[in-house]
């Protein structure tokens, strides 16, 4: 029986080296490709005909568009609305991640603290960039608020930086906790099919239901990440 | 844990970064654009829609009013010349009445002269008919002689004290 975290082994693909660096296409790297083809696609044949009056196929680009057009009202306020295709493609990217990771065989690199991680990185360098270009310098004041003292800064100062950092940290976590414990759970009930001969049936009966509950989990925390994403976004664009 | 190799990190954020940067190209060119235009089309359509009918509905108010208005106006008008038509007829009426008095009073005023005329010269006759009558009168009774020259003088202190 192999182990049930061995379906997480990055492996490469195709070795690539730069400066002595590893930037090998791998089969996660695949799958992040395959996300953004299928997502991307996908709606593309969704928005092959358009009409005023929404066809069924249109309605499912028009629904997440509603979906994260108010997720950015109601956390980030209308001026949020700029940042839209940014929402929208990291909601769609980690969906389209955490969906295909629950085919067979597939890879689940929203599993992966370095992919997710990169992911929030890359989330963290967009607020502070936005940050910065609309409070100016002013953006610094995200680490000491407006009304507290000078004296506390030594103690403040740091505590801020901390949670500002730890932002993106508890994203990723949330995620590959989330989409790692999932995955094991699916791996061990199904190797208990074989072990248990005739009775397999019931692991099956319950790695199905299980895979709906997968299923519902890898859109909430598509979700859960996208919102937090945006409270953050909203954090960085207003005083607080 | 193969999750917390953190040996591949350079190789998934380089692949990472280049599938969501081209996502977020596709997704920002074309597909948020293309989701967009229907929903925004959509939306000022509807917006159009409801503004058209707004305005519409200001415009069958506006003419109502002045359809009310109007009304108003020619009732007002109609009451006017219906006033007017009564004065007019009232003034004629009150014209004519005191041309009617005015002819009746001098046709009254032409009688009375007529008939006072006609008393004088009945007046101025009878002096002449009673010294004719008297002679006659006093043949008949049979006096003697007729004295008329008293008879005169008695019949003209008669008129005089008429007079």
């Amino acid at each position: 029986m192999s182990s049930p975290m061995e379906q997480f082994v990055v492996k490469p693909i195709i070795p690539i080296k730069v400066g002595g660096i590893d930037i090998s296409f791998t089969n996660s790297a695949l799958f992040m490709v395959l996300a953004v083809a299928t997502s991307t696609l996908l709606l593309a044949w969704c928005l092959r005909r358009r009409s005023l009056v929404p066809n069924l196929a249109q309605s499912v680009p028009e629904t997440i568009y509603e979906f994260v057009a108010s997720l950015l009202r109601e956390n980030v306020g209308a001026e949020g609305l700029k940042y839209f295709p940014f929402i929208f493609s990291m909601f769609l990217f980690v969906a389209f991640g955490n969906l295909l990771g629950l085919l067979p065989y597939a890879f689940t690199f929203t599993s992966h603290l370095t992919a997710v991680g990169s992911l929030s990185l890359i989330a963290l360098a967009f607020n502070i960039i936005i940050g910065i270009k609309k409070k100016k310098i002013g953006w610094l004041r995200t680490f000491l608020p407006k009304g507290i003292p000078l004296a506390l800064a030594p103690l403040i100062v740091p505590i801020e930086m901390i949670s500002f950092l730890s932002k993106p940290f508890s994203l990723t976590v949330r995620l590959v906790a989330n989409m790692t414990v999932g995955h094991i759970m699916l791996k061990i009930i199904a190797g208990f099919v074989a072990a248990l001969g005739v009775l397999g049936f019931v692991p099956i009966l319950f790695n199905s239901c299980i895979v709906c509950f997968e299923i519902f989990i890898a859109l909430l925390q598509a979700f859960i990440y996208t919102v937090l994403s945006c409270i953050y976004l909203g954090d960085a664009l207003h005083e607080h | 844990m193969p999750q917390l190799d953190f040996s591949i990190f350079p190789s998934q954020f380089f692949w990472l970064c280049i599938s969501f940067f081209v996502m977020l190209f596709i997704m920002g060119k074309f597909i948020v654009p293309l989701t967009a235009e229907m929903i925004n089309l959509r939306k000022a359509k509807i917006d159009a829609d409801l503004a058209a009918a707004a305005e519409l509905k200001q415009k069958v108010e506006k003419t109502l009013e002045k359809y009310n208005e109007a009304l108003s106006n020619a009732s007002e008008e109609a009451n006017a010349s219906v006033l007017k038509t009564k004065e007019e007829l009232n003034a004629l009426m009150e014209r004519r009445e005191a041309e009617l008095a005015a002819e009746i009073g001098r046709q009254i005023l032409a009688a009375e002269k007529k008939i006072e005329k006609a008393r004088q010269k009945a007046l101025s006759e009878v002096d002449g008919i009673a010294a004719k009558l008297a002679p006659i009168v006093w043949k008949k009774l049979d006096f003697d002689k007729f004295p008329s020259a008293e008879l005169q003088a008695v019949v003209k202190a008669t008129g005089e004290l008429k007079k």
